[in-house]
């Protein structure tokens, strides 16, 4: 008798919660287009970015992409490098659900930073989507301290409902 | 009892599970990037030498005149005092930007992604520059569109008027924009 209860209020308790989350509107998504397409934030503007094997988005600034056309194998030593419109990050309410979207692009990658419009490049820059709108990143390359060779690194996209603070 | 608690949590689980999949909370994508560091004359935006005075050091386009160029032939180590030198095509820009490669056709239009280079020396240095040809003009800061596969050739003049021996250096910075200059 004694634990029916306590596990009464506790099965109230659960039922609420679970109410609650069916009251909200709950979207749905689902891919209409291309087959292995799946949710992302960002899509590559070529040629110095484009989808590694369709797969996910890679900056590439070597004979190894598949956009090289066979002159301008790469970046210089001690040099400053902006290209517009590497990649856009577009709020698609169809697959976000949100009619704003904060979106966070970090470098992880010495003298790499990214920048917007005529924004400062910055080693890490946020902006706020409303619904389908979407901005042109580009990036910034700063090769002091670079070696001749190749030089990897990455960056991290984050996005997540609400207006940057 | 215990078989309506277990039908309740498995309804929570199942909701819970439906609400994760669907609400968007938040995002995270690790990209790569790969960058190959090239020698000056092999780069989107090239600078190649076509005379012996200049070369590549560690691929960094460099004019040397003076014994320490490392393929100094044995004579001639250097200019002499006021006297004026003029030497054309010392080296060339070029612009091998990828915009350039135009997909339709795998066609490459010269005139597909111009941009406009800036060279310049600090002023009231010895040494100016000019591009093609030397017609008796030449300045401390040139400014020109350079096309896919036509590179531009610079020239430099060294006026020694008044310097004394021994070894003298500037530093000359290069700066493109993309599109053509405006006149």
């Amino acid at each position: 008798m004694i634990s029916t209860k306590i596990t009464l209020p506790l099965a109230a308790i659960l039922i609420f919660i679970a109410a609650v989350s069916i009251s909200k509107p709950i979207p749905v998504s689902y891919a209409l287009e291309n087959g292995n397409s799946s949710f992302t934030i960002e899509t590559p503007l070529p040629p110095y970015a484009f989808l590694y094997h369709g797969g996910n988005l890679t900056i590439d600034i070597s004979e190894n992409s598949p956009f090289y056309p066979g002159y301008g194998e790469g970046l210089s030593r001690d040099a400053i490098y902006q290209f517009d419109d590497v990649m856009r990050v577009e709020n698609n309410v169809t697959q976000t659900g949100a009619s704003v979207i904060c979106v966070i692009i970090t470098s992880e990658m010495n003298g790499l930073k990214f920048y917007y419009s005529n924004t400062t490049p910055a080693e890490s820059i946020s902006i706020t989507l409303g619904e389908y709108e979407s901005a042109n990143i580009g990036i910034f390359v700063n090769t002091t301290d670079y070696a001749l060779g190749e030089v990897s690194g990455s960056f991290k996209i984050q996005a997540f409902e609400g207006a940057c603070e | 009892m215990n078989k309506v608690i277990g039908l309740v949590l498995l309804l929570v689980g199942m909701m819970l599970a439906v609400g994760a999949g669907a609400n968007f909370r938040y995002y995270e994508a690790e990209r790569d990037v790969t960058v190959a560091i090239v020698a000056d004359d092999s780069e989107l935006i090239d600078l190649t030498p076509l005379q012996p005075y200049v070369y590549l050091n560690n691929g960094k386009l460099t004019v040397e005149i003076s014994d320490n160029h490392p393929d100094y032939p044995g004579h001639g180590a250097g200019m002499s005092p006021n006297t004026t030198y003029v030497f054309e095509e010392m080296f060339e820009v070029s612009n091998d930007l990828w915009e350039n490669y135009v997909e339709d056709g795998n066609v490459t239009l010269t005139d597909a992604y111009p941009i406009c280079v800036s060279i310049s020396v600090p002023l009231n240095s010895d040494v100016t520059l000019f591009t093609g040809d030397y017609n008796g003009t030449s300045a401390t800061q040139l400014q020109f569109t350079v096309y896919h596969g036509q590179p531009v050739k610079i020239g430099m003049v060294f006026d020694n008027t008044g310097a004394s021996l021994g070894a003298d250096s500037v530093q000359m910075s290069i700066d493109a924009e993309a599109g053509e200059c405006e006149t």
